[in-house]
């Protein structure tokens, strides 16, 4: 084992993938020469190359749709789009193209790649700062995740990579710097398996990416007044590990879910809509959301702090639920 | 290469089996007996035949809305196309795709998009995998003269010319985009003048001669095969005889009689066929034996298409995603 930040993980993930396979290429803006925005491809350039770390223009559409037709002619392309507020560009591609190539030549086609980005509010203005992840969730084709922490994230995007489907692999911004610790030699992570990160009698908390965090900060919290959470982390949103949720429903009787997205059409509506129809005979008081409310994204401090789901949010709706 | 005279005769032959396609479709489609909205590309087989022929069963093709001809002569059967156009259970579409937007990866076609512009992407993908594999394939993608003012179309040639790409980009000009003149749409006097742009040749060719396409897209070819490879624009400049599907009726709320007249009387088959005739390549008797072969051929696809099965509606969810046991096998 040894001790790594999740940015490190990240580009371990990438680094080994590339080793193992020819077929897996780097290609998005600043990812070579650059080492990437937020330095998750670091010294894959001067490792492998311009030719499979491929520095583009900024055309997040013709990086995207680059990286389908390679993938539908054999290659496995690792994508980078700078912050997931720019997907939005490719989002013709995401939705029209990657999701349904293989379904328009029925099954005659695989698109092996993946997408990466990174999410979430850390202060960087509207259009730096969103988490979008619910409007991928409802796109049939393309599998989601998100992971929290080092070992997950290296796991998992070592799954993705692998996987021969389009995956959308959405990493928070704040967590890029969380270490923790990852075994030294080859390992992954499956997608669509929730991983309970916190086990406990009382409240389910269901959660993804940096608000992982948050409700373990919440659970200890909570822990000193005896109220025990259960933390699913659900690590991928699509396929969604259901059967993780709503046993963990069965047992504690109450279900909050906390994201950062906000919360008209987030991805805590399809899980608490899941929940109410699987669990319903079991639920000991209705489902709650805690996420960011239904607003852009502002740019101050202390106007992102009264906005942004916080320990303090989870805390006081687990106490109203278990009270 | 050097044409013979008997790739002159097929590729006659694929520009008439092209109008004999379109035609009957158009016909089934009035009368209800197809289901898929035609958007047909009668008076444009030049630049289909023109830029597919002598390409390999390896070098990629994007189709567009209107490349009949491209499928044809890449050589998926009017049988497969037109069984596609009735719906039906084939392999390579099951029902689940267009015949407009069918795709064959064995053949080296990529199933394109209903977006305008939006399968462009694709193909400069297709072209950097023969980078990065290092082949010698390259990648001919075809799109019309809407397409170049998406965003889809700008981002696709300057990356593959940044790349150092082989593709080559063949944009059928056929005048209009649905009922909106390029006049109106383009300033530029030819499309093919945007390539300066991107710092890659372009050329503006005579769509309706099929020689000519086939001249520029070889030598395009010859300029993606060097290293680096350098891609090209090609604009055909040709005609839509029909409207842009088969419910906008030729009621010239867009365009006038005299200009369909006009564009009729340089007709892209009757030409090659003059052409073909005073070389002494083409005589009456093979002119009717083509005719004759191409009717039954596509009377046979009708048939085909008729008589095959629907697909299996258990089937409509399959290929959304590839499951554990496919990757598995």
């Amino acid at each position: 084992m040894k001790e790594i930040t999740l940015v490190r993980a990240l580009g371990e993930a990438i680094r080994e993938e590339m080793i193992r396979d020819d077929a897996v290429f780097v290609i998005g803006e600043e990812v070579g020469v650059y080492g990437g925005c937020f330095r998750v491809t670091e010294g894959l350039f001067g490792e492998f190359g311009a030719e499979r770390v491929i520095d583009t223009p900024i055309s997040e559409s013709a990086i995207i749709g680059a990286a389908i037709g390679a993938a539908a002619m054999g290659m496995k392309p690792v994508a980078e789009i700078m912050y997931q507020d720019f997907a939005t560009l490719a989002i013709d591609q995401i939705l029209n193209c990657a999701a349904k190539i293989r379904y328009m030549h029925a099954g005659h086609a695989t698109i092996p790649m993946v997408i990466r980005s990174a999410y979430g509010a850390s202060g960087a203005g509207a259009h730096h700062s969103q988490s979008i992840e619910a409007m991928f969730c409802h796109i049939p084709g393309v599998k989601v995740v998100v992971p929290s922490i080092p070992y997950d994230a290296k796991g998992l995007l070592k799954s993705a990579i692998r996987d021969p489907n389009p995956v959308l692999f959405f990493e928070h911004k704040l967590t890029y710097g969380i270490t923790g610790e990852i075994p030294s030699e080859d390992y992954t992570v499956p997608l669509g398996k929730a991983d309970i990160k916190l086990p406990g009698q009382d409240l389910t908390v269901v959660t993804w990416g940096l608000m992982v965090h948050k409700a373990l900060q919440a659970a200890t919290e909570l822990a000193k007044r005896g109220i025990e959470l259960e933390v699913i982390d659900m690590r991928t949103l699509v396929p969604l590990d259901t059967t993780a949720v709503v046993n963990s429903v069965k047992k504690t009787g109450r279900l909050m879910i906390v994201h950062e997205a906000c919360k008209t059409g987030g991805y805590g509506g399809e899980i608490a809509a899941i929940v109410a129809r699987e669990a319903f005979g079991y639920l000991d008081s209705p489902i709650e959301r805690v996420t960011t409310p239904d607003t852009t994204i502002p740019f101050s401090r202390n106007l992102l702090e009264t906005i942004i789901p916080s320990e303090k949010n989870i805390v006081d709706v687990a106490l109203t639920m278990t009270g | 290469m050097s044409l013979s005279k008997d790739d002159l005769i097929k590729m006659y032959r694929w520009m008439v089996l092209t109008r004999t396609f379109e035609l009957t479709m158009n016909y089934l489609f009035d009368r209800g007996r197809v289901p898929e909205l035609q958007h047909c590309s009668v008076g444009q087989e030049a630049v289909g035949v023109g830029a597919c022929y002598g390409l390999r069963r390896e070098d990629v093709v994007m189709p567009s809305l209107r490349s009949r001809a491209a499928f044809l002569v890449k050589g998926v059967s009017s049988k497969i196309l037109m069984a596609a156009a009735f719906g039906k259970d084939t392999k390579e579409c099951g029902g689940k795709n267009t015949s407009h937007h069918l795709g064959d990866l064995s053949l080296g076609i990529i199933a394109g998009t209903g977006i305008v512009g939006g399968s462009i992407p694709l193909a400069v993908g297709a072209a950097l995998a023969s980078k990065l594999k290092k082949t010698d394939q390259v990648t001919v993608c075809f799109f019309g003269d809407g397409a170049t003012n998406t965003g889809n179309f700008h981002e696709s040639v300057n990356l593959a010319a940044v790349l150092r790409l082989p593709i080559i980009f063949v944009c059928e000009n056929n005048q209009y985009a649905m009922g909106t003149s390029v006049k109106n749409s383009v300033l530029a006097e030819n499309i093919a003048d945007r390539a300066a742009g991107y710092g890659i040749p372009g050329v503006t060719v005579d769509g309706n001669d099929v020689i000519a396409v086939y001249e520029a897209v070889q030598s395009a070819i010859e300029k993606a095969k060097d290293v680096p490879a350098q891609p090209s624009l090609i604009e055909c400049k040709t005609y839509r005889w029909f409207g842009h599907s088969q419910r906008d009726p030729v009621d010239c709320r867009y365009r006038t009689r005299e200009e369909i007249e006009a564009w009729k009387i340089r007709c892209p088959i009757e030409r090659f066929k003059g052409y073909l005739r005073a070389e002494g390549i083409l005589n009456e008797e093979v002119i009717r034996e083509i005719d004759e072969e191409t009717r039954l051929e596509i009377e046979e696809a009708v048939k085909f298409a008729e008589e095959s099965p629907y697909p299996e509606p258990s089937k409509v969810l399959d290929d959304n995603y590839v499951t554990v046991l496919e990757a598995q096998s």
